[in-house]
Formats: C-alpha cells, sequence, structure tokens
C-alpha cells in the first residue's frame, strides 16, 4: 500500500525528468557556433560569405581578353556587364583553365537581345538611346538583313559610327 | 472587383502560403481551450450543472490536443527541425511562435496530469475488474500506486482542482498566442490589431463549448443513453454558449467597426478583399448564415421555454453550426490575411486541392482523427461518471 | 547626337582623357584603304576590334573564392543600396544576373522589376510578368485609356534596420549579421513560413528546392569579396546603386550629400529599410 502522497511524488518525478530530458537535449543539438555574434548559429554568416561566386566582373574577363576589354571599356557600352551578353565567367573558366567556350549570340539572337535595352518602349528614359525595329534599319538606309553587329560592333557600338558615316559621306563624294 | 487589368500581386505573394493547414491548427487548439474552460467552469468553479460533463471535457480536450502538432508539422518545410523550436526559441523578437514548444508542453502536461489526478480512483477500482493489458495500462496510469485513503482522495482533488484553475489561464495562453501571431503582423492590414488575441480566444471558447453540446448529444444517442443527459446540462451549455458568442461577435464587428469608421487606406483595401474575393466565405456564411443566424437561435433556446426535444435537436444543430462557423472565421482571417496582397493593388489567389501535401483530404483526415481518438480514448477513460440509481 | 553624348558622359568623363584620344587617334591612322575596302563590302563585321591596338592589361583580376573583407573590417562599412527609378529601362538584366548567381528556382523570385503605367485618368496599372526577367519589349495591350506616364521599379530586400521578418522568425534561422545583413540559416530553418507573411515587401519566399526560407541578400558573399552585388554588377544603365556611405568618394556617398529626394517604401510601418528610391513616385507601393 502506498501513502496518499505517492503518486504526486511520482508525477513530479516523471514532471522534472521531462524539464531535464529538454535541457539535456538543448545542450547535445545546440550547434558550436551558437550565440557566437547573437542568437543564432554564428557559422552561418560565415557560410554565406564563403558561397561561391557564379558571376564575377568585368575585370574577370579582362584579366585575360584586353582588346577587346579595352576597346569597351571607352565605348558607351563601358557599363555593361559582359557577362549579361555571353554568360557568367565560371561557366567559361574554373580558376586559370578554360572549361568551355563562351555562347556569342549572332544573326537574329544577337538583334533580340541589343532589342532587350533598345527597343523603344514606354517606360524608358528619353535619354535612353532607343530605336524603333525595323524601322530603323529602313531609316538608316542599310539591308533589313543586317544584324545590329554589322554597323553597330557591339563591344563599343557608337566607334564604328563614326568612320561609318564618314565612309557614307566618302561613298556618295566617291560616287558623284 | 471586375476589371483584373488592375490586379497586381508580388510576384512571390501570388498564391497563398499558409493554406489549409494553417486554418485547422488553429481550430483544433480553440477546441482544446473551449472544452477545457468548459471542465474548468465545472471543476473549479463548481456550476454544478455543468459536472456531468467535467470528465467528458476533460478527455474531449485530450482528443484533440493529440493532434494539435500534426497540421504544423505536415505543413514545415523541415519538420525534423521542429526541435529547434523547444531548443532556439527566439524570444528577443519575441517570436510568438517560439512561444508554441513551451507552452503546447506545459499545457499538455497540465491536461494529462489533471487527467490522471481525476481518473486515479476511477482506475484503482478499475484494475481490480480488469485483465490483460488493460490492467497493466491502469497500473502505468496509476504510476503503479493503489492509494484509496481518504487523504489520498483529498489531495487527488486539490491539486486537480489547482491544476483546473492554473489550467485556465494557460489554455488562454495556449490559444491566444495564435491569435497574437497574427495580431503582430503589421504587414497584413487585415490582421494587425490588438484584438486579434481576444477575438481568437472568444471564438475559441465558443468551439470548444459547441463541440462539447453536439458530441454530448450524439454520443448518449449513439449509446442509446438520450435519458441519462439532464437537461439542465444542456440550458446551461446552451446559454454559455450564446454568452460568448454574443462577446465573440461584437468583438469581431467592433473590428470591423472601427476599421471602416476609421477608412484609412490599409481600410480600403480590406475592404476590397471583403466585398470581392472574400464576399461569400464572410458575409454570407461566417456574418449571415453562421453568425446571425445561430444567434438568434441560441436566443430563442436560451430565453424562452422550449421542449426537451426541442432543446436536443435545435441545440445540437446550433452547436454544429457555430462549429462551422468556428472554421469559417479562421478560413476568412487566415486566407484572407494572404488574398488582401501587400502590393495593395490586387488579391492573391487560393485553390485547394484534394489530394495534395495540404489538401482537403489530409484537411479533413485531421479534423476527423481526434473524434476516431476520442472514441478510442473513451475505452480507457469513461467519459461520464457511473449513473446513480 | 549631342544629347547622347551627353548623356553618355554624365556616365562616364573617361572620353575626354588622354588614353581615350590616344585610341581614337591610333583607330584613325591605321590601313585607310583595306579598312574602306572592307567596310563598304560590309564584311568587316565584329572584327573591327582587330584595328585597335593592344593594351597592357590594366590590372590582373583573380576571381578568388576566399573572403577578402574579413567580418570586422565588414562592420565599419556602412552599406547603401539606392535604386533610381528614372534610370531603369526595365531590360531584366538584373533578374537573370540574380536568378544565375543566387541560383532561384523558377517562378521565386529574389528580386523582379515592376512596370508602371499611368493613364490620363490617374489610373495605375501595375505588373510584373516574370518578374520582368525577360525584358519589357512588349508593351500592354489591354489599357485602353491614353497613357500620361510609365516607369520601371525594380524591388529587393530592403535589408531593414528592424525587420519584422527576424522579429517573427520562431527559432532564430533568420537574424541580422553583425555588419548588418539580414541572412538565413538554411541548416537551421523549418519553413514555417512566418517571415514570408510578416515581410512588408513580398521579398520573401520558400524555396521550393532547399525548402526553407529565401530572399535577396543584397550579395553577401560578394560583397565580402569586395564585388557589388550580381544585379548591380549587372545593370546597364547604372540605376541600381551600391556602396558603403563611410567612403565619401563612393556614389552612393555623393547621392546621399546631395540634394536628391530619396524615399523608402512603406515608410510608416517603421521597418527602417536602408534601401532608398530615386524618383518614386507616391504610386510605387
Amino acid at each position: 500500500m502506498n501513502s496518499p502522497f505517492s503518486f504526486t511524488k511520482r508525477l513530479i518525478l516523471i514532471f522534472i525528468a521531462i524539464i531535464v530530458l529538454v535541457i539535456m537535449g538543448r545542450e547535445y543539438f545546440l550547434p558550436d557556433s551558437w550565440g557566437m555574434y547573437g542568437n543564432y548559429r554564428g557559422n552561418a554568416v560565415h557560410e554565406e560569405a564563403n558561397r561561391s561566386l557564379v558571376y564575377g566582373t568585368n575585370n574577370s574577363c579582362g584579366s585575360c581578353h584586353e582588346e577587346v576589354y579595352d576597346m569597351k571599356r571607352v565605348g558607351v557600352h563601358h557599363r555593361l556587364s559582359c557577362e549579361i551578353c555571353h554568360a557568367p565567367v565560371t561557366e567559361h573558366v574554373d580558376g586559370n583553365k578554360k572549361i568551355a567556350d563562351m555562347p556569342v549570340k549572332i544573326g537574329d539572337a544577337q538583334s533580340k537581345l541589343c532589342l532587350t535595352c533598345h527597343q523603344k518602349v514606354l517606360g524608358r528614359s528619353e535619354k535612353f538611346p532607343m530605336i524603333e525595329y525595323p524601322k530603323h534599319l529602313e531609316d538608316q538606309d542599310v539591308k533589313l538583313t543586317h544584324d545590329c553587329n554589322i554597323c553597330h560592333t557591339v563591344h563599343a557600338p557608337l566607334e564604328s559610327m563614326k568612320y561609318i558615316k564618314k565612309l557614307r559621306t566618302l561613298k556618295e563624294k566617291v560616287q558623284e | 472587383m471586375e476589371a483584373s487589368i488592375l490586379n497586381y500581386v508580388f510576384p512571390n505573394d501570388i498564391h497563398a502560403h499558409w493554406t489549409l493547414m494553417i486554418v485547422i491548427y488553429p481550430y483544433i487548439t480553440g477546441v482544446v481551450a473551449g472544452a477545457f474552460i468548459v471542465s474548468a467552469l465545472a471543476h473549479v468553479f463548481h456550476v454544478k450543472a455543468l459536472e456531468p460533463i467535467a470528465k467528458f471535457a476533460l478527455i474531449f480536450a485530450l482528443s484533440w490536443l493529440i493532434f494539435v502538432t500534426a497540421p504544423l508539422l505536415n505543413h514545415l518545410g523541415h519538420p525534423e527541425r521542429a526541435i529547434w523550436m523547444l531548443f532556439t526559441p527566439n524570444f528577443s523578437g519575441p517570436s510568438m511562435m517560439a512561444g508554441f514548444g513551451y507552452i503546447y508542453m506545459a499545457y499538455t502536461m497540465l491536461l494529462i496530469f489533471e487527467i490522471l489526478y481525476i481518473y486515479r480512483s476511477d482506475f484503482i477500482e478499475l484494475k481490480k475488474t480488469t485483465t490483460g493489458f488493460k490492467r497493466v495500462l491502469y497500473g502505468v496510469l496509476t504510476l503503479g500506486t493503489n492509494d484509496e485513503s481518504k487523504k489520498g482522495l483529498e489531495i487527488d482533488h486539490k491539486i486537480s482542482l489547482f491544476l483546473g484553475a492554473v489550467g485556465i489561464p494557460l489554455a488562454s495562453l495556449l490559444h491566444g498566442y495564435v491569435g497574437f501571431i497574427f495580431g503582430g503582423v503589421k504587414a497584413v492590414e487585415w490582421w494587425f490589431t490588438p484584438l486579434m488575441p481576444i477575438i481568437f480566444l472568444l471564438s475559441a471558447s465558443v468551439s470548444g463549448i459547441a463541440g462539447i453540446i453536439l458530441f454530448y448529444i450524439i454520443i448518449k444517442k449513439i449509446t442509446g443513453k438520450i435519458s441519462e443527459i439532464k437537461t439542465e446540462t444542456i440550458i446551461t451549455l446552451v446559454k454559455l454558449l450564446w454568452a460568448f458568442f454574443i462577446f465573440d461577435f461584437v468583438f469581431e464587428l467592433l473590428e470591423l467597426g472601427v476599421h471602416a469608421y476609421g477608412a484609412t487606406s490599409g481600410w480600403h483595401h480590406v475592404s476590397a478583399t471583403l466585398n470581392g474575393p472574400m464576399y461569400f466565405s464572410f458575409w454570407i456564411m461566417q456574418i449571415f448564415v453562421l453568425s446571425i443566424v445561430p444567434f438568434f437561435i441560441l436566443g430563442y433556446l436560451s430565453l424562452a421555454k422550449v421542449s426537451r426535444k426541442v432543446l436536443l435537436v435545435l441545440g445540437s444543430f446550433v452547436s454544429a453550426m457555430i462549429l462551422v462557423q468556428v472554421l469559417f472565421m479562421r478560413w476568412n482571417v487566415v486566407i484572407g490575411g494572404q488574398i488582401m496582397a501587400k502590393s495593395e493593388r490586387g488579391f492573391a489567389s487560393f485553390h485547394p486541392q484534394l489530394f495534395e501535401k495540404e489538401g482537403i483530404a489530409v484537411t479533413i483526415i485531421m479534423l476527423v482523427a481526434p473524434v476516431v481518438t476520442l472514441w478510442l480514448l473513451s475505452k480507457v477513460f469513461p467519459l461520464w461518471d457511473r449513473v446513480k440509481e | 547626337m549631342s544629347l547622347l553624348r551627353s548623356f553618355v558622359s554624365n556616365i562616364i568623363d573617361f572620353e575626354s582623357t588622354p588614353k581615350f584620344k590616344a585610341i581614337e587617334q591610333k583607330m584613325v591612322d591605321r590601313d585607310r584603304r583595306g579598312f574602306i575596302e572592307k567596310v563598304v563590302s560590309g564584311s568587316i563585321g565584329g572584327s573591327l576590334f582587330l584595328m585597335i591596338p593592344m593594351q597592357s592589361s590594366l590590372f590582373a583580376e583573380v576571381l578568388g573564392d576566399n573572403e577578402t573583407i574579413t567580418l570586422e573590417e565588414n562592420k565599419n562599412k556602412n552599406y547603401a543600396f539606392i535604386v533610381d527609378v528614372t534610370g531603369c529601362i526595365g531590360c531584366g538584366s538584373c533578374c537573370v544576373a540574380d536568378r544565375k548567381e543566387n541560383n532561384v528556382p523558377d517562378g521565386q523570385y529574389r528580386t523582379w522589376v515592376e512596370r508602371y503605367v499611368i493613364d490620363i485618368y490617374d489610373t495605375v496599372y501595375v505588373d510584373s510578368p516574370d518578374g520582368g526577367e525577360n525584358g519589357y519589349s512588349i508593351p500592354r495591350d489591354d489599357i485602353k485609356e491614353e497613357v500620361k506616364d510609365a516607369f520601371f521599379v525594380p524591388k529587393l530586400c530592403n535589408m531593414c534596420e528592424e525587420p519584422s521578418c527576424v522579429q517573427v522568425c520562431p527559432v532564430g534561422a533568420t537574424f541580422t549579421s553583425p555588419d548588418s545583413f539580414v541572412l538565413i540559416d538554411k541548416n537551421h530553418c523549418v519553413a514555417c513560413g512566418y517571415c514570408v507573411q510578416a515581410c512588408p515587401y513580398g521579398v520573401r519566399f520558400i524555396n521550393e528546392r532547399t525548402k526553407t526560407a529565401d530572399k535577396c541578400t543584397w550579395c553577401y558573399h560578394r560583397v565580402r569579396k569586395g564585388k557589388l552585388p550580381a544585379c548591380v554588377n549587372a545593370c546597364p544603365t547604372g540605376a541600381r546603386k551600391f556602396g558603403d556611405l563611410n567612403d565619401p568618394q563612393s556614389e552612393v556617398s555623393k547621392i546621399m550629400a546631395s540634394k536628391e529626394i530619396l524615399t523608402v517604401l512603406k515608410k510608416e510601418l517603421g521597418n527602417e529599410p536602408t534601401l532608398y528610391y530615386i524618383g518614386a513616385s507616391q504610386e510605387v507601393v
């Protein structure tokens, strides 16, 4: 026969056991870096900081492709990220070794890419250079099968224009 | 809203993230809290008319409590990490959801302990008359004690009273914190109100009381013992339901009313949602069919002299209506708050599927399971005291 | 043409430098006849660049993956992100770069660009097809009224100083780092979705691959390596600007010091965002 208090005593024991279990569980499972900087796992900051890059910068491309880099840097496309028109540098180079060719858009695909920015679209600032396509080709008296690169040399789009204009006036003079 | 060309929702916001599982979670904890309050009224406040269902209310609460974590674990992207709520709760926010681990654990212990105290003398009796597995089970549930002395029973009674009393604020916390989870989110105008914990708690009480009325009548009917129901018990429960329901409804309307009066730009978006995609579920179902109509039925049952038959039939019918009303209320809060997109220019969408991870089928299973569990528990815990001849 | 030159020279003043003039002169001095023939026949194509003289590499760049800025050093910086709505052309390059840099699943967005169109009756139409990732070359065809104004608004994490998301996370999986970046611990997040609900700006989502919460981190992993966030790097017009306010020479410092009017989104909520907008009119939410 138990005492009238035995049930309560046993229940209190169970209660304490549960609390102890929770405390022990926390001690066991808590990650080491918890509380390092605050109420979170400190290593998470370092893990995020150490995540590998996918894109580089234009300088990454310039470290090998000097001529294009120099040419682009002085033109109106200097701010354009090489990797946006091509692909992320890590898809092309691993460390110092080339692992794949960079995709290069040509023909219609290229014109489409140019138009992504340069198409005359409502909402774009009037100060930004825009054209209507294919009206632009007609206006410039250029073959409708031409892609943008033929006149514009995409890496420095306005540089060639100077010479093309000079050549045209030259051509007209020659034809006279 | 006709012109869908005006509709705009942030790209990550297009579909509701908190779906059926989050609708039924507060529903289940609400029933638990409400049922516990009924039992506490009987036990702690000695409301004589409710004494026949005091034990039943506790077991009813337990059968729903067992399933409280189910919808949440189903919803989590990493349920295996759920233990972090217990080990690394964010108390510096403080995140209201972080309270879940401790509040749920504390309340579960309290409810089980109270049930063990209340049933101890019953189990010691039953130990004498059962054999095999059941006998062992009763032995475990009495923690191996056999004391039936007067002092022992007195201690049982005193402590269960104490637990019942402590249980009232704890049950309120179990459900009140859920209200705070929504009420503290300033990003969602429909949720951001200090009345949210109160509204949730009141509708929880309502769902618990209604659940007890409905299942009390149904169980007694099925077991052919309908005559054992005291009219006094049902009348008291119905009046209790009406009173709590009035408070619940008034607070809900007050919240709406003050916001509508203030007419801030946030309110304009809320009202567009309530009058648009939420029109049927809010105005028609929650307010008219399931609030105004039950209000009058409950009023009639409480104030007029009705026959026992009408009381039992209409009482169970209106309780069922209230149970559905509370489900609609949870739906309107959880889903409505997300449909009312953060872009302030449109509505997100929510289309529950029958067979998906958080779909309709799973929801039905999770709402039926507590009822099945109640039946199973009744095999171990006698729901009613033996009728004194 | 002159307008363009002034536009260009607003961005760079490189053209007036001697280096640029030297390159220009060299191009002109090259083999004229051969050049003219090739241009007239239309065959020179993209090989024009061959005409440009070799320059010694201006610097060597190593795409190192190691932390180049320690946490302590980074704490001394005070980063700001400024978005110039008037400069955004809705090309979507930022969205493309972000998706690849951060491995964002399709249909989910760490950053996106919205198109606002306002008609003459002041009705505002907003959309963001695919988050603007494919650009906005195709205009809206469903607006019947005459249009008064239109612009593009990039959206990303506002990196709040009083973040609602950090406040509500139940397990401490999202936090403000010691160098003031709001980050997510993917190994700790349970994906309850509370932070997604709490963010007023809709920038958080549950990543369907990792099954954890996810959001724009201002490319913390790039910033710690001394690089710009991927979207800033990709932006062709410089509408997205990122820099250290403790560096008086940075573009963001200069803007902050100027009379330029900067706004933040949903200021009344008190989250104290550190993402600033130039030119975001009152329609922007």
